[in-house]
């Protein structure tokens, strides 16, 4: 970021970025369908299974299948797990922006460890899951692993949340630094592009998942989380309010899920791609990840653009850092939640 | 709830008769807008309809056809399936107008279209390259671009399957061979003009900053932020 300052008030202030881009989009282009979806997980490598999500759909979409019921649910389940995963560690890191160098952040990674556990046993790797397939899922969850699940849904995660919350959310140092700082009202929001908790934080109650449901999200009970002053503290409260609604939906998920195949016809290395285009897109945590893939029947796609929350919720970083001070500048960035694998692709 | 399916039941092109028509090709949506007519057609969308919120702006390249297409997806904020809104001009030289006047969530994604594809956005604020650098020769997401260590355009590559040879790409693209530079670059002797523009840039952008009594000055910093995420550092670099 190059910034202009008057004193120690930012009066402007440009993002640089780029020094990690590596052409997602061309080699994705040059790759065939299956190949893709590893390559997805390096997108936004919190939450590789969401980026599964999104891509799958997409391809889906256009090859007019449907997973079978077991498969979606082992979806919800893996892309709510993501989502707690990526919130507890962006509230860690964002304590981490605001000085307290470290200790917030190993207690979310506690968790954050035991939901990867989960994840390297469904698909053997703790971040680069590379699980989802077109018309369902790598492979069933392993014996146990759903009692592992259970445990952590219904005992252990909704009590560390109280705990992370009992230190956090009435901290005097996080509540001063926090509140009024990078403001963003609702039009200016939904003018900028701006999605997930960072559009939510400003009192725009959208989500994905209930506006324009996807899988089987609108067979789950749960309440969108907002939160309207749109400041850097309701981003953060934003985000402990979306773990409680995902532990929610988990709760509902890992009861209901019933038994069968997880797998739409048989596993294929080369997947069949009819020609046209499709958008599939998912709600992400970071924001709407979407997936815009045009085929022209051939087995690599023609285009294959990925529509990076991270990067376009940077579009109104100027905005809600002018007037503030230098100091703030890291904060705001923090509560935006990038990572720039996805920014600069 | 909202129903999903009511961008795609109305047809819009009872209501903008002249200046739109639905996508006709196979397995493709929602409706191609004349270039010249965009800005005006996006913002009554905005403004009668309610698309109040632009998801994503990206480019197709078609080189078969010589057109470069801009797909627009809109939304509503209350829900709703995205409107596809496309808009097609020539590939060679391809200017089409921007629309950060009206979403302007637009202006990074066009800046990339720019910088990835080469289509120009007439009246755009500040349109620069934004994850490439200067000194890059071309638009790589054009499907005539290759990369220097271009085999084919598709994977699998023969010369690796079904035999299982292949050419490390240093083979094939010597070092000091692999970087073309644009005509007239030269890396040695180049002086980063386009962070004179990135600080003009921000000269631009100054917008209302109240007095203060103290007598200050304006100084410009660098921060730099590490790979992962919000570990932020500072690098102070005076101006």
């Amino acid at each position: 970021m190059a910034a202009k300052v008057d004193g120690e008030t930012i009066v402007g202030l440009k993002p640089v970025m780029g020094y990690l881009h590596r052409n997602h989009e061309k080699i994705g282009e040059r790759n065939t369908y299956l190949l893709n979806m590893p390559f997805t997980d390096r997108l936004d490598y919190f939450c590789s299974m969401s980026n599964n999500f999104g891509y799958a759909l997409a391809v889906e979409k256009l090859m007019g299948i449907k997973p079978p019921e077991r498969a979606e649910y082992i979806r919800v389940i893996m892309a709510e797990l993501t989502r707690i995963v990526n919130h507890v560690s962006t509230i860690g890191f964002l304590l981490n922006d605001l000085g307290a160098y470290f200790t917030p952040i190993l207690y979310a990674f506690e968790e954050r460890e035991l939901i990867l556990d989960i994840f390297e046993a469904v698909s053997g790797s703790r971040m680069m899951c590379n699980y989802f397939r077109f018309g369902g899922v790598a492979r069933d969850l392993p014996a146990g692993t759903l009692d592992k699940i259970r445990d952590l849904v219904f005992e252990r995660l909704s009590r560390k949340i109280d705990e992370l919350e009992l230190y956090l959310t009435n901290n005097e140092i996080l509540r001063h630094r926090s509140e009024g700082v990078g403001v963003l009202t609702p039009e200016q929001a939904l003018a900028y592009s701006t999605t997930g908790p960072v559009l939510r934080a400003s009192g725009v109650p959208y989500d994905l998942r209930r506006a324009d449901p996807y899988g089987i999200y609108d067979r789950f009970d749960f309440d969108v989380a907002v939160r309207y002053h749109g400041d850097v503290y309701d981003r953060y409260l934003v985000r402990i309010d979306e773990i409680r609604q995902s532990i929610r939906i988990l709760q509902q998920a890992v009861k209901d899920i019933p038994e069968g195949p997880i797998q739409e016809g048989k596993p294929q290395y080369q997947v069949r791609v009819p020609a046209g285009e499709s958008y599939g897109r998912v709600e992400g945590p970071k924001g709407e990840l979407g997936f815009y893939i045009v085929s022209t029947g051939k087995p690599n796609p023609w285009r294959y653009h990925v529509r990076a929350p991270s990067f376009i919720n940077l579009t109104p970083l100027e905005l809600m850092c002018i007037g503030q001070k230098v100091a703030d500048v890291v904060v705001i960035l923090g509560s935006i939640d990038i990572v720039l694998g996805e920014t600069d692709r | 709830m909202s129903n999903p399916s009511i961008a795609l039941e109305t047809d819009l092109t009872h209501i903008f008769p002249d200046m739109i028509k639905s996508d006709e090709r196979q397995g493709y949506e929602g409706y191609i807008v004349e270039p010249a007519q965009l800005v005006y057609f996006l913002t009554r969308l905005r403004d009668e309809l309610g698309y109040d919120y632009l998801s994503s702006v990206t480019g197709v390249d078609y080189l078969p056809e010589g057109k470069m297409e801009v797909v627009y997806h809109l939304r509503k904020s209350t829900g709703g399936a995205p409107l596809v809104i496309k808009t097609q001009v020539a590939r060679e030289n391809p200017v089409v107008d921007s629309i950060v006047s009206v979403y302007p969530g637009a202006e990074f994604q066009e800046r990339e279209a720019w910088d990835l594809l080469g289509i120009r956005f007439d009246k755009h604020p500040d349109l620069r390259r934004i994850l490439m650098w200067e000194g890059f020769d071309g638009h790589p997401l054009r499907k005539d671009w290759r990369e220097g260590y271009f085999e084919e355009d598709s994977k699998p590559f023969k010369s690796r399957w079904p035999d299982g040879h292949f050419k490390r790409s240093e083979q094939i693209n010597p070092f000091g061979k692999n970087v073309d530079y644009p005509a007239g670059f030269d890396p040695e002797t180049w002086i980063p003009e386009p962070e004179t523009a990135l600080y003009a840039g921000l000269d631009k952008m100054v917008r209302g900053v109240e007095e203060t009594a103290i007598d200050t000055e304006q100084i410009i910093i660098n921060l730099g932020l590490n790979i992962h995420p919000h570990t932020v550092y500072f690098e102070w670099r005076l101006r």
